[in-house]
């Protein structure tokens, strides 16, 4: 990560390009915030195709769930099916704890995140970059896992409808547990502190996920699903507005 | 909290003289329930634990704000206590309720969205609890508790929501009717006054246990403080 | 209707009712004693520091 370039953020544009100044204001301040977020989503995305560290322990252990799963309840064939979002969606949540945790610890333990502070980086644009980064690192466990889970369980996974609820849920889950997350890797026992803080906050994600996928792959009416829908969608919304303002109170030193 | 000892002792006083009136209340005005029976008589200090339980938490997520807010060690200490007591009338409004339940719905337990979210909300403050103990620095301490406050607070209804779309058996004492709820009772007047009673009771508890909380909390404090003036002199 | 007699449970109801404050209020008495005597200590030893 120390050789890692980070674009814009270890140099300051009004540093080296002192001209472009005013070109930078008239493009006004949510530009620049939106590209200090993007810069730092960047510098996660490249460290981690350098290393695929990450990525692959979440993939590991995601496959290991599911096969342990299969074996743990006896699933037959009405029982899978029965069961298969339930499954699905442990396995993301605990994919994701392990995926949240290592990615704020290196970022702790690198000593990245006190450098990325004294940049002149609004600290929220720190969250969501953060939160982007493990949003998008769930969403390719989840992109490579639910063709294995389709042929495995022999279910139809991938409905457009089923891909909505496995991107609202991992939104949610993401964005509550980067604050999460950023508060743990400073406690003493860091490893087992993170699900302890995580899974009881985000059990709505898990329920509504659960439920919503379960009506997806069972095929019930709009109608029926629709609530989860938007019992997902006021959780994401309330929880990144919260993780976003408690943002700033973390990271003050 | 209560800055003078004479006042503190004043509360003491008089939360054990309302404690007493209570429990006389229980046991001798408000009337047998007959198809229950004795046990029925549980529910009064059970709905005051249950509520007063909820009400610490939300003087939790309140005095997290002001402490982001201020930054005052105050505020951090009375959260952190309110969520020790809180935790201490959630675990008695559980117990309570699951000994009412046994004959009542003859189970100790159902997946009910209620008790549920309860033991998910105790949860969320034993986990409160492990972090404050994991985190060394006082500052960082009372901001993390502060947030986390703050946070597992608000997802305590959204949770409650989420579960509630299964049907539910407990009964809803206030508000609606739980006619269809099995265990639920017609309350007669003397029901409802120890109902209430037993609340304030429980309410002003909850203020005297806060008080000598914060009170324990900050003679800790001064003897952390004299420990490290020691060690660096 | 019956009443059944359901008093065992409420017994224990009780029990468990005040019995849980006042463990709590008990371990904070340990507390506090523990408390007192290590500022007692840690006075004595301040005052042999400034002799």
């Amino acid at each position: 990560m120390n050789s890692t370039p980070a674009p814009d953020l270890s140099s300051p544009p009004e540093a080296a390009h002192a001209p472009e100044q005013p070109a930078l204001a008239a493009a006004g301040p949510l530009a620049s915030y939106w590209r200090s977020v993007l810069a730092i989503l960047w510098k996660d995305l490249a460290a981690e195709f350098r290393s695929k560290e990450l990525i692959s322990a979440m993939l590991v252990f995601s496959l290991l769930v599911v096969l342990i799963f299969n074996f743990a309840l006896q699933l037959d064939r009405v029982a899978r099916e029965n069961v298969a979002a339930g499954v699905l969606w442990v396995t993301a949540v605990f994919s994701g704890t392990l995926g949240l945790n290592r990615s704020l610890a290196l970022e702790k333990d690198r000593g990245s995140l006190d450098g990325l502070l004294l940049t002149p980086v609004d600290r929220s644009a720190l969250y969501f970059g953060k939160m982007l980064g493990n949003w998008f690192f769930m969403l390719i466990v989840q992109a490579i896992i639910l063709p294995v889970f389709a042929v495995l369980y022999n279910l139809p996974m991938l409905t457009p409808l089923l891909l909505v609820f496995v991107v609202l849920g991992t939104l949610g889950y993401a964005g509550v547990g980067t604050l999460l997350a950023s508060m743990a890797v400073h406690s003493r026992s860091r490893d087992v502190m993170l699900p302890i803080l995580l899974l009881p906050v985000a059990l709505p994600v898990l329920v509504a996920a659960v439920q919503g996928s379960g009506g997806v792959l069972e095929k019930r009416a709009w109608d029926e699903i629709s609530l989860w829908f938007n019992v997902l969608a006021v959780y994401d919304v309330i929880f990144i507005a919260v993780a976003y303002m408690a943002f700033d109170y973390v990271v003050e030193e | 909290m209560l800055q003078s000892d004479r006042a503190l002792r004043t509360l003491n006083v008089v939360t054990g003289l309302l404690l007493l009136a209570a429990t006389g209340m229980v046991f001798l005005y408000a009337p047998l329930e007959r198809t229950m029976g004795a046990v029925q008589r549980v529910f009064y200090f059970h709905v005051a634990a249950a509520w007063v339980g909820l009400a610490a938490f939300l003087v939790t997520f309140v005095v997290g704000l002001l402490y982001l807010r201020t930054g005052n060690p105050r505020w951090d200490r009375i959260g952190h206590a309110s969520v020790e007591i809180g935790l201490v009338y959630t675990v008695m409004g559980a117990a309570s309720g699951s000994i009412w339940a046994r004959p009542a719905w003859n189970t100790w337990w159902t997946w009910d969205p209620r008790l549920i979210t309860y033991t998910v909300m105790a949860l969320i403050y034993v986990a409160y609890l492990m972090l404050r103990q994991g985190l060394e620095d006082p500052n960082r301490r009372a901001r993390f508790a502060a947030i986390y406050g703050i946070v597992g607070f608000i997802s305590v209804p959204i949770t409650f929501f989420s579960i509630r779309i299964w049907r539910t058996i407990h009964p809803v004492v206030v508000g609606g009717s739980g006619d269809a709820a099995q265990g639920s009772f017609a309350m007669t007047s003397p029901m409802l006054q120890t109902m209430l009673f037993s609340v304030v009771t429980f309410t002003v508890v909850y203020i005297c246990l806060l008080a000598n909380r914060v009170r324990l909390e900050e003679l800790s404090e001064r003897v952390e403080h004299l420990k490290a003036r020691l060690l660096s002199a | 209707m019956d009443t059944p007699d359901t008093f065992n449970y409420m017994l224990l109801g009780y029990a468990v009712l005040f019995g849980l404050p006042f463990l709590y209020v008990l371990s904070w008495w340990f507390k506090r004693r523990n408390l007192e005597k290590d500022l007692e200590l840690l006075n004595t030893l301040k005052d042999d520091q400034k002799s």
